[in-house]
């Protein structure tokens, strides 16, 4: 029989029992009554639980325990862990509760242990209480050291609203963007609760944090570069190209003879290839569907990573372009947008052609030199015309139209030009925000004030949506530049001064109603180049002066520190470096706000674009202002020119007569302006002042189309009792009006002075002012009537 | 501070109806320009007392035109008025001035 030892692994542990401890035997009794049997439990249930609560339990007292029980335990090695004033005198720092750490830092004692747990206070700020230090409560956790919460009270120390008070920003955008941006571990970094933020930090890394949103949005606009690393070398030696010369040659046949100008934009046209070249490789690769339907549009789709690499390891070379590969290109475009590929392309694949020709007439020069050269000329040089009679039929048998569709009569777009009767009142309408509100929760125009100065800017000065976008307030705008003159960063406001035919400027103060001012459009901002303001600058108008100080004073307010300088007209207003990336993103509001123009007809609204206002400026001054003096009058179209700067050329343009080259002297050009465009914006005085400067231009307007309003005002208001274009009726009343009316003057004189009024009518104080104003209203309304009766309405 | 004057030609370029904001209503629609008032037309009108007119007279706040009695014309005491009252006046139109603009 064989004996099994089974040989197991005992650790004996030896447990101190209580009674070896050698304590008083009440304090023994009480122990074991309550549970306690070994020294390594006492200890236990001290360290974690704390001294309060053994008292409680076992109902022994304070001294017992510190002066009897602790130094026996500790004597035999089973208190290990030391008190907290043990602990203090060890590091020599201060060591505070839970409740008094939040009270520093000024949260609740529960967030508080959310943040140890969480991570944000670091491990070496507290102490663990059971573990590392004994714990005095029950439910006592952590135990913190004080420097280093004072440490971090002062790190977070400043709330948002400080914040982005500093940053000059908005608070709820600053709050959003943390919240959406940071990653978590930032987020410890920057935030201890909701009221202490880390000012330092924040700060310094703002800007990066904003990029954050930029990237994340435009990377879904992506180029292909990986997929089609192979074709990046051609495609930018092609742009470098047209940017420098002019023609593309083949065959002795210029193809192309425009370069790109530097409004070109090229960013869009190297989008455009990578992406069609990109469609190309999938199409030939065999990747089925590599768009994808979102609601009605057609998206490239992500790929997976073995289709990936398989269009990244196929060579494409451009000169093996088939129709298929074009259809492929145009497969997920609708519409107009085709067009847009036409150009960019044939450019590319002519280019291609050129350097086939060249390489061709290389070699054959060797061959024809060097006999031991094989080369066939005829069939080289037929392969180059197959690859161009390819090309060609692709391009043109594609389903790649070139142009748009052509206008018809029925959908061309008529230009609009507004009388001054109209541009008054569509300022009125955008500056008081009158637009009629589509849904009960949107607000209307963001910020009228800003849109009412683009539109009369437009309206009174002419500039077009280019220049506009990169108008810069120090450069371009005549403000007053001296930091320790009040108006700092105001349009200076000038008069003129003339003898004879020669004016000059002078300057006069901000506050003057009639001051005029000027705008200095650049070479490198204007329109091609070629277009820039006269030497004394564009004139601006004593109304758009004031419009603009006011805008100005608006914006400045938005941001204090960058007074006089930066953009005009910013993306964001608190932020002078940001301009609009497009013209065209200047006038996005329009479309929201036109259709509340109540002064167009219905399908002219449909077409109001900014570049009506150009329309307009140059159509008032030519055709709708008489000005008295004939010389003036005969360079209206010069000045119309000068003011809404017109290339000279432009070919097709009939302007080339007389004397136009030279810059008209500033006598004529403000004399030209000034009648044209310096009117009143209140609308009883702009009849008076229409009928004075535009008599004929209104009186055709008005027969021509109709319109009763300008006919009416066109009849004179003089008191002719003897006209013969009142009746009889209208006479007699108008004679009675005049009677009531001389009467009551003569009341009036009375009451005006007090002692005639006391003498004579015996009112004296209250009394009289009463009837001065009773009078006075009743004088008032004489007056209507006798108006509504030479008007020839019903009274 | 602007003036009455500048006052109405604002309302006037913005739209606005300057009786709308002119405070104290009342005196502003019924004085007459052209009219004289004397010292006490001019403390009912402005709701304080005539001692406080007689103040406004001798310091030059208000315009004369004769003395014994004193006597002003009531444009200038518009301009007056508009001046005492000019921070509610004003408080009132930056306001809509701000939320219009």
């Amino acid at each position: 029989m064989s004996v099994v030892t089974v040989h197991t692994n005992i650790e004996v542990n030896y447990m101190i029992a209580v009674e070896e401890l050698g304590l008083h035997v009440k304090t023994e009794e009480k122990l074991k009554n309550n549970g306690f049997l070994y020294a390594e439990d006492v200890a236990d249930h001290l360290v974690k639980h704390g001294i309060m609560d053994f008292i409680r339990k076992t109902k022994m007292q304070k001294i017992a325990v510190y002066k009897q029980i602790k130094p026996k335990l500790v004597l035999f090695g089973v208190w290990n862990v030391p008190t907290v004033e043990e602990k203090e005198a060890e590091i020599g720092m201060k060591i505070i509760s839970t409740d008094d750490a939040a009270k520093m830092l000024m949260v609740g004692p529960k967030t508080v242990i959310e943040l140890v747990e969480d991570g944000t206070i670091a491990r070496d700020h507290y102490f663990i209480c059971g573990e590392e230090v004994t714990a005095y409560q029950k439910t006592q956790k952590y135990v913190f050291i004080e420097e280093k919460v004072l440490d971090l009270a002062k790190k977070y120390n400043s709330s948002l609203r400080a914040i982005a008070k500093k940053l000059n920003v908005d608070e709820s955008s600053i709050s959003l963007v943390l919240k959406r941006d940071l990653t978590d571990e930032e987020m410890k970094v920057a935030r201890l609760s909701a009221y202490q933020w880390n000012e330092a930090w924040i700060v310094e890394n703002y800007k990066e944090i904003e990029m954050r949103a930029n990237q994340r949005l435009r990377s879904s606009v992506t180029t292909y570069d990986e997929m089609i690393s192979e074709l990046i070398e051609l495609i930018e030696e092609y742009f470098d190209f047209r940017m420098k010369n002019k023609e593309i040659i083949f065959d002795g046949v210029v193809y192309i003879n425009v370069s790109y100008s530097k409004d070109a934009r090229v960013d869009e046209y190297r989008r455009i290839l990578y992406r069609s070249f990109y469609k190309v490789k999938c199409a030939r690769v065999g990747i089925d569907g590599f768009f994808e339907r979102n609601g009605k549009q057609k998206r490239l789709r992500s790929l997976s990573k073995e289709e990936q690499e398989k269009v990244q390891e196929y060579q494409l070379d451009i000169r093996t372009l088939k129709a298929e590969d074009i259809s492929a290109i145009v497969s997920n475009i609708e519409g107009n947008g085709k067009t847009n590929y036409f150009l960019p392309l044939k450019g590319l694949l002519y280019y291609v052609l050129m350097k086939e020709e060249q390489k061709y007439l290389e070699n054959l020069e060797i061959s024809l030199n060097d006999d031991s050269v094989v080369f066939d000329a005829n069939k080289e040089w037929a392969k180059i015309k197959a690859m161009k009679g390819r090309f060609d039929y692709s391009l043109n048998h594609g389903d790649m139209p070139k142009q748009r569709g052509k206008t018809t009569p029925e959908n061309r777009k008529d230009k609009i030009f507004a009388t001054r009767k109209q541009i008054v009142r569509c300022n009125y309408i955008i500056s008081c925000n009158a637009i009629p509100k589509k849904k009960s929760t949107s607000k209307g125009l963001r910020s009228p004030i800003k849109y009412a100065t683009q539109m009369l800017i437009g309206f009174l000065a002419g500039v077009r949506p280019v220049e506009m976008h990169q108008m810069l307030i120090e450069k371009h705008l005549d403000i007053e530049k001296n930091p320790e003159n009040p108006n700092y960063g105001y349009l200076k406001k000038y008069k003129f001064v003339s003898v004879g035919t020669e004016s000059i400027f002078k300057e006069t103060n901000r506050d003057d109603l009639e001051g005029w001012g000027r705008l200095f459009i650049s070479e490198e901002i204007s329109k091609g180049g070629y277009s820039p303001s006269p030497s004394y600058g564009t004139l601006l108008v004593p109304r758009l002066v004031d419009q603009i100080n006011d805008y100005l004073k608006w914006l400045y307010a938005k941001n204090p520190e960058s007074k006089g300088r930066g953009y005009l007209f910013r993306v964001n207003d608190r932020n002078p470096d940001l301009a609009y990336s497009r013209p065209a993103q200047l006038f996005d509001w329009l479309p929201r706000a036109r259709f509340a123009f109540d002064f167009l007809k219905e399908e002219q609204i449909k077409d109001f674009t900014y570049y009506e206002t150009r329309h307009t400026v140059n159509n008032l001054i030519v055709n709708r202002t008489m000005v008295e003096d004939p010389q003036v009058n005969e360079r209206k179209q010069r000045a119309a020119e000068m003011h809404c700067r017109h290339s000279m050329e432009d070919s097709g343009s009939k302007i080339n007569i007389g004397h136009y080259q030279e810059e008209l002297p500033l006598y004529f050009y403000h004399s030209v302006i000034n009648t044209a465009l310096n009117f009143p914006f209140d609308a009883e005085e702009l009849l008076a002042w229409e009928k004075k400067n535009n008599p004929v231009g209104v009186a055709m307007e008005a027969a021509y189309k109709g319109e009763e309003e300008i006919l009416d005002g066109l009849e004179t208001i003089s008191l002719n009792a003897e006209s013969t274009s009142f009746t009889e009726e209208q006479k007699v009343r108008i004679a009675e009006i005049e009677k009531a009316l001389e009467e009551l003057n003569n009341e009036i004189s009375i009451l005006r002075t007090p002692h005639k009024a006391q003498k004579l009518r015996n009112l004296t104080g209250r009394e009289r002012t009463k009837a001065l104003a009773e009078i006075n209203q009743q004088i008032k309304l004489y007056e209507q009537n006798k108006h509504k009766i030479i008007r020839g309405d019903a009274s | 501070m602007i003036g009455y004057d500048e006052f109405l030609v604002k309302c006037q370029n913005r739209g606005f109806d300057p009786f709308s904001y002119l405070m104290p209503e009342m005196a502003f629609k019924e004085i007459d320009d052209e009219g004289d008032y004397l010292v006490g037309d001019v403390a009912f009108y402005a709701s304080k007392s005539e001692r406080t007119a007689r103040r406004w007279f001798d310091t030059g706040f208000l315009k004369a035109v004769g003395r014994r009695p004193w006597t002003c014309k009531g444009i200038d005491l518009k301009r007056a008025l508009f001046k005492e009252f000019y921070d509610p006046i004003m408080s009132q139109f930056d306001k809509s001035y701000k939320n219009v603009y």
